[in-house]
């Protein structure tokens, strides 16, 4: 049995599909729609509006195709667009807020590891206010840094860092009450 | 800040996460895919119309300016020359220029004049030859050579005659009081011939009009006739470009569909 290399098998399917190969971007799609639906729901609350949005997303990976110049991973270029549909489609939903609080003393208090499942952890991030849960989002999750967190959404560093801080305190309170019903502790 | 562990792990728990899209996503995504790759219609015949006008319009430029240098049109140019014009007075005989006629007439009348002139003064001299005698003795000759002409003086009166029915046979001449003396016999002479300078002269303005009318009407036909020709070539290669340059938008639209 002949071993492709996945790397290899996916520039090929990458060059197809940039010449409009309909078979070539539906074996893209399968490859990535699972995880990038997943990336559109840490975003939006609602499945059914996530994969909307993914839809989206995956029409203007396959539209731009050609501009895709293998400077880095696909999966991270799609991912990329994936979050600005997701921020754009949360800007549209709702008015989002940032508040403008500036925290003085950024100390965060250590919380023990949650022993949640990720449903959980996805609820309590649902529950965090909008702008909250946008900039921990992509911080703590995606990996984006302060100045590019501040660029996507029109804001400055400083209330990015404050926005961040926020929601860090928020979700350490709502785990430690979690903690404190299961197991008695904080 | 540095990350938390809480967030380490939550991260990683959802990074693992996968959420299967629902059966018909791939369909919706595709007809989505369909329908960008279709182009509008009105757009599609937008850009054909644009590339039909550009061919047109870069066609038109290059024969243009060839046609400019081709087809010069000729001018007619009046250089002032006072030359009999043969080939666009077909029919009639040639005349004679307008200043040959009057050098004709200013010779006429100088002839004349002078023969005339000399009359008078022969015929004067006869009638003062008398005094003359008397008083100068030079005049003696003149008394002398008068003598044989006294003789003569019939013949002179006649002659005289004959040269004044000349003049009255003129057209519009006036004849000047020849009875003057000398001293007014040239400011006579010089005014009897401008005035038949004049007259010489409207006389060739009047037959002038006619002869330009003939000139216009027929340089008028020539240069209607010449630019008929022109506009039907001009047309004719403008025609010829447009089918050329639909001819091939046409083929170039075919091999894109094909």
């Amino acid at each position: 049995m002949k071993v492709i290399p996945l790397y290899k098998n996916e520039d090929q399917l990458i060059k197809k599909a940039s010449r409009n190969n309909r078979e070539a971007q539906r074996q893209l799609y399968e490859m990535f729609a699972p995880r990038m639906l997943s990336v559109c729901r840490y975003y939006i609350r609602d499945v059914h509006q996530a994969e909307e949005v993914m839809l989206n997303g995956f029409l203007k990976v396959f539209t731009h195709i050609r501009s895709f110049r293998n400077e880095g991973s696909f999966e991270g270029w799609i991912r990329r667009i994936m979050v600005r549909e997701a921020i754009s489609f949360a800007r549209r939903q709702k008015k989002i807020e940032f508040s403008t609080d500036q925290v003085e003393n950024y100390q965060q208090q250590t919380v023990d590891a949650v022993d949640m499942e990720v449903d959980e952890i996805q609820l309590l991030i649902d529950e965090l206010p909008e702008g909250y849960k946008l900039v921990f989002v992509m911080y703590a999750i995606e990996g984006y840094k302060h100045h590019e967190i501040a660029e996507t959404l029109n804001i400055s560093v400083g209330t990015s860092k404050s926005q961040l801080f926020k929601a860090r305190r928020m979700l350490q309170e709502k785990i430690k009450r979690i903690n404190k019903v299961r197991h008695g502790t904080t | 800040m540095a990350p938390l562990k809480m967030e380490e792990e939550m991260k990683q728990k959802l990074e693992d996460r996968r959420i299967s899209p629902s059966a018909d996503a791939w369909q919706r995504l595709n007809d989505r895919l369909d329908k960008n790759e279709r182009p509008k219609p009105g757009a599609y015949f937008w850009w054909i119309g644009l590339a039909a006008a550009c061919i047109v319009l870069l066609m038109l430029l290059k024969t243009v300016p060839e046609s400019n240098h081709n087809n010069t049109i000729p001018v007619i140019v009046d250089t002032g020359e006072e030359q009999a014009e043969p080939t666009l007075t077909v029919g009639n005989d040639p005349q004679p220029s307008a200043g040959e006629v009057e050098d004709e007439v200013k010779n006429r009348i100088q002839v004349k004049q002078e023969a005339l002139v000399e009359s008078i003064n022969r015929s004067e001299e006869n009638k003062a030859g008398k005094r003359l005698l008397k008083k100068d003795s030079p005049a003696s000759g003149l008394a002398q050579s008068m003598k044989p002409r006294e003789e003569e003086s019939d013949d002179f009166v006649e002659k005289n005659k004959a040269i004044i029915n000349d003049y009255e046979n003129l057209p519009e001449t006036t004849i000047a009081d020849n009875t003057n003396t000398d001293a007014n016999s040239q400011e006579i002479s010089n005014a009897e011939l401008d005035d038949l300078l004049e007259q010489a002269r409207k006389r060739l303005n009047l037959e002038e009009p006619l002869k330009n009318q003939e000139v216009r009407v027929r340089a008028q036909a020539l240069l209607d006739d010449v630019e008929e020709d022109l506009d039907r070539s001009f047309r004719e290669r403008v025609f010829k470009t447009l089918v050329s340059g639909f001819e091939s938008v046409k083929t170039v639209v075919a091999e894109r569909n094909n």
